[in-house]
């Protein structure tokens, strides 16, 4: 019998990846979630690929200026801080949002935040403190679209079966009912709420932005401490901040 | 065997950073010809690596318009280098801006190029030249001239030589020329710039600087000729380099 360390292991070097793209870009997952420099050895520990391939590619990811080193070893590049700082969709996310956040964050105090869905998780695009200092504000950080309720508010009102199939699949059978229950009343909602699920102590609130051919693109949330926030107040606040980011993506 | 899987990689990822940098910095989405054309590749290449990079959401697709996709924006929000500078820096520059109503720029050198990290734009400013994450040429740029003249490279003939492009009539193209502007810089602390990179436009900028005096970044402000008076905004843009030299070398935010 293999003990559940060894045998997540196991699993994780049989999938290691196979084409030269997915290699990069496991590469460049490593070193993101190393969160500053990581090393040869490192990575090759982290993605299950030999250490000679590893090196490899990290040679050829530093020529192309996807990675940098540094004296601790090899850290993101700035080639993709000029591609991502390129990228469509955040921008004009954000372009429609930023006035919409501002008030929502006058108006209440809480934390205010902007998503885009990202496999199984949903990104950050924009965030303001409120009162929960804790949480980090930085763009581009992740978290569940099970549990979030900005996650649950994009799955409602997302057209594609296979995404929600592919976020839920961690859920047993019962669960899985109870999930598209949930769903379905965030539809009717046009707003979804994460009671202290993802977060202890944190109470959350998020309503789907769509773009003018009402196609999801992400949501925008309110978080705060759950004995303090009321979700009777917010969840009019959010609902209505969500139409009008949707209405000045249609207008820009 | 080796050998060929090497070159393979190679290809593989210079197709894929051919597809990348055909986006510009105002693209609002490209097809796959466009893609094809700009990029030099086939379209079938390009096709092929489109699926595959949509499927990972670096790129974003739209009907049958292409875009650099959420990936990539996650990827750049922690690329570290500009990340620890924008987060040091936005307080000064916000003090910049306050102090002299214009647009207040952080940069870095990248080979001949400036890389924008962080604007605060100033309240009746025109558009700045390039966004956050764009590039202008730094022989061209107040900002690329403190950089230049602070980098090992400025005081080499040599490594000026190639990057003199021409981009208005007061661009400066003589590299003995560049050279002595340089040494001004140093002497000064300060870059000008006027009309040399956009007619009408104009900036001043001061070099922020590790241990060793070498640049890290520059800081300037940015604007019309009309508007922005060198001699009046010099000694505020020298001295929020100052204190960002001191507050990055420290750590402190």
């Amino acid at each position: 019998m293999t003990s559940l360390t060894e045998w997540n292991a196991s699993a994780r070097r049989s999938a290691a990846p196979v084409s030269v793209l997915d290699r990069a870009i496991a590469l460049l997952d490593a070193v993101k979630d190393s969160e500053g420099s990581t090393t040869i050895t490192a990575l090759a520990a982290d993605t299950g690929m030999p250490k000679s391939t590893v090196s490899r590619l990290v040679a050829e990811l530093t020529r192309q200026r996807y990675l940098e080193r540094t004296d601790e070893g090899v850290t993101l590049g700035l080639r993709l801080f000029e591609l991502g700082a390129r990228a469509v969709l955040p921008r004009r996310l954000l372009a429609a949002a930023a006035p919409v956040i501002r008030n929502l964050w006058h108006v209440t105090g809480e934390r205010v935040g902007l998503w885009v869905h990202q496999g199984t998780d949903m990104v950050s695009i924009a965030a303001v403190a409120g009162r929960l200092p804790m949480l980090s504000t930085r763009a581009g950080t992740r978290s569940p679209a099970l549990t979030t309720a900005s996650g649950k508010a994009y799955l409602a009102f997302c057209t594609d079966p296979s995404v929600v199939d592919r976020v839920s699949a961690p859920l047993i059978q019962d669960a899985a009912a109870d999930f598209r229950d949930e769903l379905s009343h965030v539809r009717t909602a046009v707003v979804a709420v994460d009671r202290e699920v993802s977060y202890p102590g944190i109470l959350a609130v998020a309503s789907p932005v769509l773009s003018a051919d009402r196609h999801v693109l992400g949501a925008i949330s309110i978080a705060g401490p759950s004995g303090a926030m009321d979700p009777e107040r917010v969840t009019p606040l959010i609902r209505s901040a969500s139409a009008t980011v949707t209405r000045r993506l249609a207008a820009a | 065997m080796r050998t060929a899987d090497w070159n393979e990689s190679i290809s593989v990822l210079d197709r894929v950073t051919a597809v990348f940098d055909s986006f510009g910095d105002h693209d609002e989405g490209l097809g796959v010809s466009e893609l094809a054309r700009r990029a030099n590749l086939p379209k079938s290449t390009v096709s092929r690596i489109a699926a595959d990079l949509v499927a990972q959401r670096f790129l974003d697709r739209e009907g049958d318009k292409l875009f650099l996709g959420v990936r990539l924006f996650e990827l750049g929000q922690t690329v570290e280098r500009p990340r620890r500078l924008r987060q040091v820096a936005l307080p000064v520059m916000t003090d910049l801006r306050n102090q002299t109503g214009h647009t207040v720029i952080l940069a870095v050198l990248e080979g001949a190029d400036i890389v924008i990290v962080a604007t605060v734009r100033g309240e009746a400013a025109p558009t700045p030249l390039a966004r956050v994450g764009g590039r202008l040429p730094a022989h061209a740029t107040a900002l690329g001239k403190a950089l230049l003249a602070f980098s090992p490279d400025g005081r080499d003939p040599r490594s000026t030589h190639h990057a003199l492009s021409r981009c208005t009539a007061h661009t400066i193209r003589q590299p003995s020329e560049f050279l002595r502007e340089l040494a001004g810089v140093r002497r000064n602390g300060v870059a000008v710039e006027r009309e040399e990179c956009a007619v009408g436009r104009g900036g001043v900028a001061s070099p922020v600087l590790d241990y060793c005096s070498a640049a890290i970044a520059a800081i300037g402000v940015t604007g019309s000729v009309d508007e922005l008076d060198p001699d009046r905004v010099t000694a505020a843009v020298r001295a929020s380099a100052i204190t960002l030299s001191h507050r990055s070398l420290t750590g402190r935010r």
